[in-house]
């Protein structure tokens, strides 16, 4: 039987994709005239800087600290480029146009080996955090269903505590998410700022990704749950690119 | 005719991708203003109800593989909004800034509307929030961009409308 909506989708994403790859390179050589133009200004301003930086004295805490959290990263780029040599890079091409029905178009299809329910992470100021999962492939794109829309429902675990609920998202960026199912006795155990992460438990997702960071906690009288919200771990207004995790590198992740 | 209807896809196309493909990615506007509603009302009323509620199903449909809407949802929107435009078309004067204005806002008020009934009839469909920042930005940005939507569609309106055939005005009046 003929699929109508994925030959639809792959038409229209694909037209996409290349006023993308047009308009994106327009947008560079703009830039990059802009950034010659700001260039020398940005060298006497760097030499100023580096003055500077040499005369700075760096603690020996500071220091020790700045590396392990670097050597965190590091493992983590190393576990998604040894094990994860399928990973796919995408960047996004275009977002939802009304606030009902939210999803991202990212640039890699079935061509690139995407498959649909793969998950989709993105790393953001060195830290990672899940974006969401393949919910429609094309030959040469994907759409995602990101994780603050109202379909996506994803298994969570709070990091600290190890209590496991479902998270859904609210419906557009601005808004944070709600973690449900999370009983009211273990309330006095956790914090705002908690990271709530994957629990894996669903399938669709590896374990211990980051999701968000609790935001806020209401004991209601007549639930025996807690009313939660999350903030995401990322800022998707700010997001260009993600990774998609193919599906023999997932449990290695 | 046939000319007729390729220059129009080919314009909704246009419209689609530079909704999806440019509009989208500012992440800095609250919602996107409805370009492609806007044009397909223009060519309902230039060429009455039922070429309008073909030229919007097809937008509708465009917009319904290009988003992650369920398929259909935009173009069912589009066909009752293209209907009503292509009813009113030829008793209207829709040049000026004003009533483009009151158009698009009326369009997307109707768009609510029937999303709204929609939410009502079928507890799957999600209503949109009037009260929310992004549709009310849509509702400002899409009445402002009317006027000037048109003005710059009105410069291909030969291309756009429907020849009347020998012997009858564009009203379909026999001379």
């Amino acid at each position: 039987m003929v699929d109508f909506e994925r030959i639809g989708f792959s038409a229209i994403t694909a037209l996409e994709r290349g006023v993308f790859t047009v308009t994106d390179a327009a947008k560079s050589a703009v830039m990059a005239v802009k950034e010659l133009a700001t260039l020398k200004e940005d060298y006497n301003a760097l030499v100023v800087r580096l003055a500077n930086y040499q005369q700075m004295q760096r603690s020996n805490a500071e220091l020790r600290r700045e590396n392990e959290m670097l050597r965190e990263q590091l493992q983590f780029s190393k576990a998604l480029d040894t094990s994860g040599q399928n990973n796919r890079v995408a960047r996004i091409i275009s977002r939802e146009i009304d606030s009902l029905y939210a999803s991202l178009t990212i640039d890699k299809g079935s061509a690139d080996g995407i498959t649909k329910n793969l998950p989709v992470i993105a790393v953001q100021n060195g830290s990672v955090g899940l974006v969401g999962k393949i919910v429609s492939v094309g030959r040469f794109t994907s759409r995602v269903l990101p994780v603050y829309s109202t379909e996506c429902v994803v298994s969570a675990r709070v990091q600290n505590t190890r209590d496991l609920g479902l998270a859904t998202g609210l419906g557009n960026t601005e808004q944070t998410m709600r973690l449900d199912y999370i009983k009211k006795r273990v309330a006095d155990q956790l914090h705002y700022g908690d990271v709530i992460v994957t629990s894996g438990e669903n399938g669709n997702y590896m374990r211990d990704i980051p999701i968000g960071t609790i935001k806020k906690i209401t004991v209601l009288d007549y639930d025996s749950s807690l009313d939660m919200e999350i903030q995401s771990a990322i800022d998707f207004s700010r997001l260009e690119t993600v990774i998609v995790i193919k599906n023999e590198t997932r449990e290695e992740v | 005719m046939t000319k007729t209807c390729i220059y129009c896809v080919l314009t909704l196309l246009c419209v689609v991708i530079l909704e999806t493909a440019i509009l989208s990615n500012i992440t800095a506007l609250p919602s996107v203003p409805d370009v492609l509603l806007m044009c397909s009302v223009f060519i309902a009323l230039l060429n009455g109800p039922t070429f309008g509620c073909a030229i919007s199903f097809v937008a509708g449909m465009m917009l319904d593989f290009a988003s992650g809407s369920p398929l259909g949802y935009n173009a069912f929107i589009r066909v009752i909004i293209g209907f009503a435009a292509g009813f009113v078309g030829r008793a209207i004067y829709y040049d000026g800034v004003f009533l483009p204005i009151l158009i698009g806002a009326s369009s997307v008020v109707a768009k609510w509307l029937i999303v709204l009934i929609m939410s009502v009839l079928f507890p799957g469909v999600r209503m949109i929030d009037i009260r929310s920042t992004s549709f009310l930005f849509e509702l400002g940005a899409t009445s402002l961009l009317s006027p000037f939507l048109f003005a710059f569609l009105r410069l291909f309106k030969t291309l756009l409308s429907v020849p009347a055939p020998l012997g009858r005005n564009e009203a379909g009046d026999a001379i």
